[in-house]
């Protein structure tokens, strides 16, 4: 079991938490997630691991609440304990290519980090794009922009940044006579299928983190099977990175929709079960 | 010492044996077959203490026992039969556990068919054996119930350490003698809980779950600590282990987890399983029990489960206990070729899942939101026997037939997972990934042992325990000499 | 007289507004704070028209329509202006989605909303199929957002039961304020704080279960965006299959919608068409899916075999339980029917029993024996004078016995609407509940006696001596006789003593007649009661309310929990099994502690399984219908009934569909339409012609917190906050 140091809700809905893991924290590298299990009744569910700390001995993770699981992780107050298995999947490949550019979305904007900061440190010229829906729901520009030549922002309200998606920016700086070696992209998986195709349209190899249905993540039971380049693959093995214009897209957004009602229903359970009782 | 000796060569009197001789088997209390098709609880429903003293008196002390031949692990049978009949109960427990550490398993789970119960004498002469399992079960269970508990003595302590990877029925066996030897036992698990394929993968209808959280608590007690959620070879290697971490010795028993799939059309579509994630989903994660539990499991209408072993009966009886109109069980070879213990395929039939012998799956349809809706499948008949000495299944031409279901369970193998080898240089692995070791648990790596499904391939739980036995007695005396063989085969 | 809109003619009403007019005629205004049920509020400004001669543009939904007027709907500057409006509605709404160009491809890859703690978009907005925000969006043609977006970043209202609140979604138009105080006439919520500040909130901004709220859900339905939603549907979207079927909750038969999704019942809502107005209550708007999904429902038959009820197959139980009752003589079987059965369920019931031979059936409901006492004789038949609409046109209306908080609550839209209109409400009620706002509430020491007082103000005012209740009595006097339309309501706190209860009754009825009243209806403490009596499913009725009084076809009916009782078939948990019972078949859909004590275990439906029909209070037949899975092996009532009948031998169970059986009854049970009203019998001709026997003393497990005997509140939790706080004891 490992202990909660601090969880805040860092925008509308995003979390981040800061466990206490110091075995995990000397073993982390990009591109490794983490199993995390809310309590007894709770599902496993796969975070990507945003940050650590090997002297501090802590984990962070970033996390959107969409289901039971991370309500309950959203209502653990500091203290609390929660079971993790970690560092998970296969390290992102990284090396000096020239100039990349990284987009994150959604809980990628946290977990972008690690990838960022390790392609600075391998001599990248290193292009950072973030989006949200609107500029209430940005967050880590700070962080990011320490370790990144550049950053961009992306609204799809306009509220801030480019209006559009981080591929709306990605072409935009292409087409103004920008050249990208390689793009990294992490979101949900709507956001990377659309930035892995414009990445594909504009002749840039991509690498995006694949997020299915997890059970064991060990390779054990093969729920997060996927097809990459025409294979069969586990994205808790033998990813989550993959190359981003080989992903069976539409395959994966089927399978994961495997259990939908059951999340539904779970999650209205729950939170009938949770949120009753007096007080705001 | 003279205990142990108690109940060791007794014979029956001439008026005790004609009893056995013309006795019966008395049969299992089970659960009506309709109803417990539809719930989670235990099938067997047990022996009462008077039964079970019926059925020991059978046994009719053989000389030359075959049982304890059958039996992998040596159990001394006629042995603790005796204690029952006598009502030496704990007794009978503490015979039964010198050579095997979780008899309420065992008792459970061992194809006795084809163990000590196949080599009975009763059965030589065309009897019913003596329900040897049933008993077994018996002495551990009346334990737990009652408040008087065998004693658990554990020798001074070693001051040495010794880290066990996987908590499953290997582990747990070799936890257990090395920690009764005062040695410092640490056990590594990858899940949130013990038992390894005790808890993911044997259904709670068949192995209720409280009895591995009982034996875990007695290790516990022994002083065997236990962490979970550790992957080894990922938070921390073997090596690192014996060279930072103060480890004297490393167990692998990490099992064969790594499923199998057909690779034929459609495999990826939604509502195909492997055998693992469907049990795992319902055993470990309670996914019958959603949504007070909240991993979810597809309750199919009309499932099919492709595979003739026990992983097959438990998913094929899974699926119909999660509500199933129609569980069918697709397997390619014959009815007496499959694989399951005799008692599960029984039961199964009794239940009501239909059985498709010589049938295989070619491909599966899907509907336009990737629901699997149907299997086409194809009879297969018996052609020349093939390597493992089975007749080699052979596609009839022209015989295809589809079979409309909503849901499919694959369970044709598992084989050796790679997560942890991988990572562990030095541990020499044959062309299935399985590791290598000799007669002792030894592995090519310097203080490396194993046993059990990461050896031999998917086997049954009493041969990993076997292998932990095995294991812990070559652990030992590499603790005491620090020996090592130059090669390992 | 006429107006021309947009350069046509239109004929206009006297009285209607500009938008009332475009609407009949089908000509778009955009709106979002009006709602056709509910007063204008001229909120929003979307409605905003041009008409020749005004200095300004003036609100469509406000502005009364006079004849030869000239109005433009539509024009550039108009427009432009509405279009700004708007702009500046989503600027403090999560509108980014909204307003994206990718929106239909990401909802189509995401078909139902991806549940989420905040909604930051339509992706994660549980009313996004129904976002009437969005519509207006998409009708002006919006795509972008001049002004400065802001999320409010207000506290989610989460801890509430039934109804979470989202106020960062909330575009203040106030339908729930208007739908709250104007149809419901509770006034639970209203416009609090001020400028940017201002929200929705109730009194000092606490939790609903403080406020006076009843939770029955009309907010939720007027909401134009997901900032008032239901917890329990919020993320299951639209269902896959539904239907229409009648609540059975309480007698008041609202017609509602009911939803299937992924194999189970996942909602029901009130219909637009129905006498319940579009409106329903919390039982059977969030109560009625926990319940039939509740994981304590009965699943297998099961007999008790060594002091253990074992689950066991159908055709033993029913082996078993033939066996059993045959073992016993005909006066020695009593049955107790339940009143959330249906009629043809009923109906069944009373021919097993009939068919062997016995009559000692009872209805388990307070109500039924005493009412049956009082209004058995003095009517043709046991049932009330008028309908729930007819309420609406009263000027007077006594409520006598209960406080329509969870009793046929939706009765209460109908009592505020005569209130609107100027009627005076009493109320007379002893439990210290939260009423209704606007009645005049009177609480006597006891009913019997101060209905009796009344009675006697109405006959001969003045006469007695002062004392409070007899002033309070000539109050609701005069009031009665003054009106020109009166209703009166008797519901079941006046009858938890079954003497009381009948003279209470008696009384109600003289009091109608003394009046000239016009409503006089039971507040059934079953959902189906009117529906058994019509089934005859009680002693000495058979089907129709015929009263069979000994013709000597049965037994001399007698008390089944009375004495010479050996077996009982209990439909309904009774409050304890009488010491001489030594067989028990229980058939129902949940367990009880009495069912651990029977014999036979029959596992059936809840009334959203079945098929049937029933009738409401007023006498209003209801159809059931259902595509609803029952869990494992439960059979709906009417084929376990059909099952029994035939395992016992008997006659007249060779029913394939219930339809067939709907047509033995017997009665015009054509849905819809209405049963002919009870009459009051000439004077002379009054009888007591049933006697206490008819209904065994209660009090029986059976309120308004309870569903066939079962606590609401075991399966639903959030029922137990809401009960405790308005004080229910029961």
């Amino acid at each position: 079991m490992n202990r909660i140091i601090t969880i805040e809700e860092e925008v509308p809905n995003v979390h981040k938490m800061v466990i206490d893991a110091p075995d995990v924290a000397k073993k982390c590298k990009p591109g490794h997630f983490a199993i995390v299990i809310p309590d007894e009744q709770s599902e496993r569910i796969p975070l990507s691991i945003a940050d650590w700390d090997e002297d501090a001995g802590t984990v962070t993770i970033y996390f959107l609440e969409v289901g039971v699981s991370t309500m309950k992780l959203a209502r653990k107050v500091a203290g609390d304990e929660i079971d993790m298995m970690a560092p998970l999947g296969r390290e992102s490949e990284i090396d000096n290519y020239g100039t990349v550019v990284v987009c994150g979305g959604c809980y990628g904007v946290g977990a972008i980090y690690p990838i960022v900061k390790a392609l600075k440190e391998a001599g990248n010229t290193v292009v950072t794009i973030i989006e949200a829906r609107a500029k209430y729901l940005l967050y880590n520009e700070e962080v990011l922009a320490r370790d990144s030549d550049e950053i961009y922002t992306a609204t799809s309200d306009g509220s801030h940044g480019t209006k559009g998606k981080a591929q709306t920016v990605m072409k935009d700086l292409v087409d103004g006579g920008r050249h990208f070696d390689r793009a990294y992209i992490m979101g949900c998986t709507f956001m990377m299928m659309r930035n892995a195709r414009m990445a594909k349209e504009l002749g840039i190899p991509s690498k995006v983190y694949l997020n299915p249905l997890m059970v064991d993540a060990t390779g054990m039971c093969g729920v997060c099977r996927c097809d990459v380049g025409g294979e069969t693959k586990f994205a808790c093995v033998d990813g989550p990175e993959f190359d981003g214009a080989d992903v069976d897209w539409e395959q994966l957004f089927k399978r994961s929709a495997q259990y939908v009602p059951h999340q539904t229903l779970a999650y209205q359970h729950k939170k009938c079960d949770i949120d009753h009782c007096g007080g705001v | 010492m003279e205990d142990i000796y108690k109940y060791a060569g007794k014979r029956l009197t001439p008026d005790e044996m004609k009893a056995a001789i013309a006795s019966s088997r008395h049969a299992m209390t089970e659960q009506d077959a309709i109803v417990r098709s539809r719930n989670f609880e235990e099938v067997n429903l047990g022996y009462s203490i008077e039964t079970a003293q019926e059925e020991a008196k059978r046994c009719l002390l053989c000389p030359v026992p075959g049982c304890v031949q059958g039996c992998p692990v040596r159990i001394k049978i006629p042995e603790f039969l005796s204690a029952i009949v006598e009502g030496d109960f704990l007794e009978a427990l503490r015979i039964v556990k010198e050579d095997n550490a979780l008899p309420a398993v065992t008792g459970r789970v061992c194809p006795q068919e084809i163990q000590c119960e196949g080599k009975c004498t009763h059965v030589k002469a065309k009897r019913e054996s003596v329900g040897i399992g049933h008993l077994e079960r018996f002495v551990a269970d009346l334990e737990r119930y009652s408040s008087e508990k065998l004693p658990v003595e554990t020798a001074e302590p070693t001051g040495r350490k010794v880290a066990i990877v996987g908590a499953g029925p290997s582990g747990l066996t070799v936890a257990a003698d090395l920690a009764r030897s005062g040695h410092e036992v640490h056990v590594y698990e990858a899940l949130q809980k013990p038992g390894g394929v005790l808890i993911y993968g044997i259904p709670e209808f068949r192995l209720p779950k409280e009895l591995v959280f009982y034996e875990v608590d007695n290790l516990k007690q022994m002083g065997v600590q236990f962490h979970y959620n550790h992957v080894i070879g990922r938070i921390f290697t073997v090596d690192e282990m014996l060279d930072e971490r103060g480890f004297d010795a490393v167990y692998l028993g990490v099992g064969a987890g790594l499923p199998r799939f057909m690779n034929i059309e459609g495999e990826s579509l939604n509502g195909i399983f492997s055998a693992n994630e469907y049990l795992t989903r319902n055993n470990l994660m309670k996914g019958y029990e959603f949504p007070t539990y909240d991993t979810p499991i597809y309750r199919g209408r009309n499932v099919a489960v492709i595979g003739g072993g026990n992983v097959a009966m438990d998913s094929v009886r899974t699926a119909k206990r999660l509500g199933a109109e129609n569980a069918y069980l697709v397997y390619r070879r014959s009815r007496v070729e499959m694989p399951a213990r005799d008692e599960e395929i029984h039961h199964a039939e009794e239940e009501g899942v239909e059985f498709h012998n010589l049938t295989n799956p070619i491909r599966y349809l899907g509907d336009e939101n990737g629901w699997v809706r149907a299997m086409e499948c194809i009879q297969m008949e018996l052609g020349e026997p093939d390597d493992s000495g089975r007749r080699r299944p052979v596609p009839i031409e022209g015989s295809e037939f589809t079979l409309d279901v909503d849901a499919v369970v694959v369970s044709v193998g598992t084989s050796a997972n790679p997560l942890l080898t991988k990572s562990t240089p030095g541990l020499e692995l044959n062309r299935w990934n399985n590791i290598i070791v000799d007669d002792k648990g030894r592995t090519s790596k310097k203080g490396v042992f194993s046993g059990g499904d990461i050896v031999r391939g998917a086997a049954t739980v009493i041969l990993a325990m076997g292998d932990g036995r095995v294991a812990a007695a070559g652990i030992e005396e590499y603790l005491e000499t620090g020996e090592w063989p130059d090669k390992v085969e | 007289m006429t107006a021309r809109i947009d350069g046509k003619d239109y004929d206009i009403i006297e009285g209607e507004t500009i938008l009332d007019i475009a609407r009949r005629n089908d000509i778009y205004i955009p709106t979002l704070c009006n709602h056709p049920d509910l007063s204008a509020f001229g909120g929003c400004r979307l409605c905003l028209v041009k008409v020749e001669g005004f200095r300004a543009f003036v609100p469509a939904c406000a502005t009364p329509v006079q004849d030869d007027m000239v109005i433009e709907t539509t024009e550039e500057d108009l427009d432009d202006l509405r279009r700004r409006i708007l702009q500046l509605i989503l600027s403090e709404h999560p509108s980014a989605c909204i307003i994206c160009a990718d929106r239909e491809e990401c909802l189509d890859l995401h078909p139902d909303p991806t549940k989420a703690g905040r909604v930051t978009g339509c992706r994660f907005c549980p009313n996004r199929n129904e976002c009437d925000l969005f519509d207006v969006v998409k009708a002006l043609g919006v795509d972008d957002i001049w002004v400065e977006t802001e999320y409010k970043d207000v506290p989610l209202y989460r801890r509430d039961p039934f109804i979470h609140r989202d106020y960062n979604l909330c575009i203040l138009c106030g339908r729930c304020v208007r739908v709250c105080a104007e149809i419901r006439g509770v006034s639970a919520i209203a416009f609090t704080e001020r400028s940017h500040d201002a929200t929705i909130g109730t009194a000092f901004q606490g939790p609903l279960v403080d406020s006076s709220c009843v939770f029955c859900g009309a907010c939720e339905d007027v909401c134009p965006t997901g900032s008032i939603s239901s917890k329990m549907t919020r993320w299951v979207s639209i269902p896959e299959v539904t239907g229409k079927s009648t609540c059975v909750m309480c007698p008041a038969g609202c017609a509602m919608d009911v939803g299937f999704k992924w194999g189970r019942m996942t909602i029901t809502e009130p219909s637009e068409e129905g006498e319940n107005v579009a409106q329903a209550c919390l039982k059977g708007r969030y109560c009625t899916v926990p319940l039939t999904n509740s994981k304590d429902r009965l699943e297998y038959p099961r007999v008790t075999t060594d002091g253990v009820l074992r689950p066991v197959k159908w055709e033993t139980a029913l082996e078993t339980a033939v066996e059993g009752l045959k073992g016993f003589a005909p006066e020695e079987i009593g049955m107790i029917v339940s009143p959330s059965l249906t009629v043809e369920e009923a109906f069944l019931a009373q021919r097993i029993m009939r068919g062997l031979g016995s009559d000692n059936i009872a209805i388990a409901s307070n109500m039924a024996g005493p009412m049956q006492k009082a209004w058995g004789g003095a009517m043709d038949r046991v049932a009330g004078i008028g309908t729930m609409t007819d309420i609406r046109d009263c000027d007077a209306v006594l409520i006598v016995g209960t406080d329509l908080s969870l009793t046929a609550a939706v009765t209460q839209v109908h009592v505020h609407a005569a209130w609107k209109d100027g009627a005076s409400v009493f109320n007379v009620k002893i439990d210290p509940r939260k009423g209704y706002r606007h009645a005049d509430v009177i609480e006597p020491d006891a009913y019997g006696p101060f209905m009796d007082i009344l009675l006697e103000e109405v006959k001969a005012p003045g006469q007695q001596p002062h004392t409070p209740d007899r002033d309070a009595a000539g109050r609701i006097a005069s009031a009665l006789k003054d009106a020109d339309k009166t209703a009166i309501l008797v519901g079941p706190g006046a009858f938890r003593d079954a003497a009381e209860g009948t003279q209470v009754a008696k009384l109600a009825l003289e009091l109608f007649e003394a009046v000239n009243g016009t409503v006089l209806l039971p507040l059934w403490d079953g959902g189906n009661v009117q529906g058994v009596l019509e089934a005859g499913a009680s002693r000495c009725l058979t089907p129709g309310q015929c009263i069979e009084q000994d013709s000597g076809k049965y037994s001399s009916g007698r008390n089944p929990l009375g004495e010479g009782i050996k077996a009982l078939y209990l439909t309904h948990p009774v409050p304890e099994i009488p010491e001489g019972v030594e067989f028990v078949v229980y058939q129902g859909p949940f367990g009880s502690q009495v069912s651990e004590r029977a014999d036979v275990i029959l596992p059936s439906s809840m009334f959203s399984e079945t098929e049937g029909t029933v009738i409401s209070l007023d006498g209003r037949v209801g159809s059931i219908t259902s595509d609803a899975r029952l869990p494992n092996m439960a059979k709906p009532d009417w084929k376990v009934f059909i099952d029994m009948g035939r395992a016992l031998g008997l006659d007249g169970f060779d029913f394939e569909a219930v339809a067939d059986i709907t047509e033995a009854v017997g009665l015009p049970l054509e849905p819809g339409t209405h049963l002919p009203p009870g009459e009051p019998l000439p004077e002379g001709d009054r009888a007591v012609r049933v006697d206490d026997a008819v209904n065994p003393v209660g009090p029986w497990p059976c309120s308004a917190t309870r569903y066939r005997g079962r606590e609401i509140a075991e399966d639903v939790e959030d029922f137990l906050e809401v009960a405790a706080s308005w004080g229910w004891d029961e």
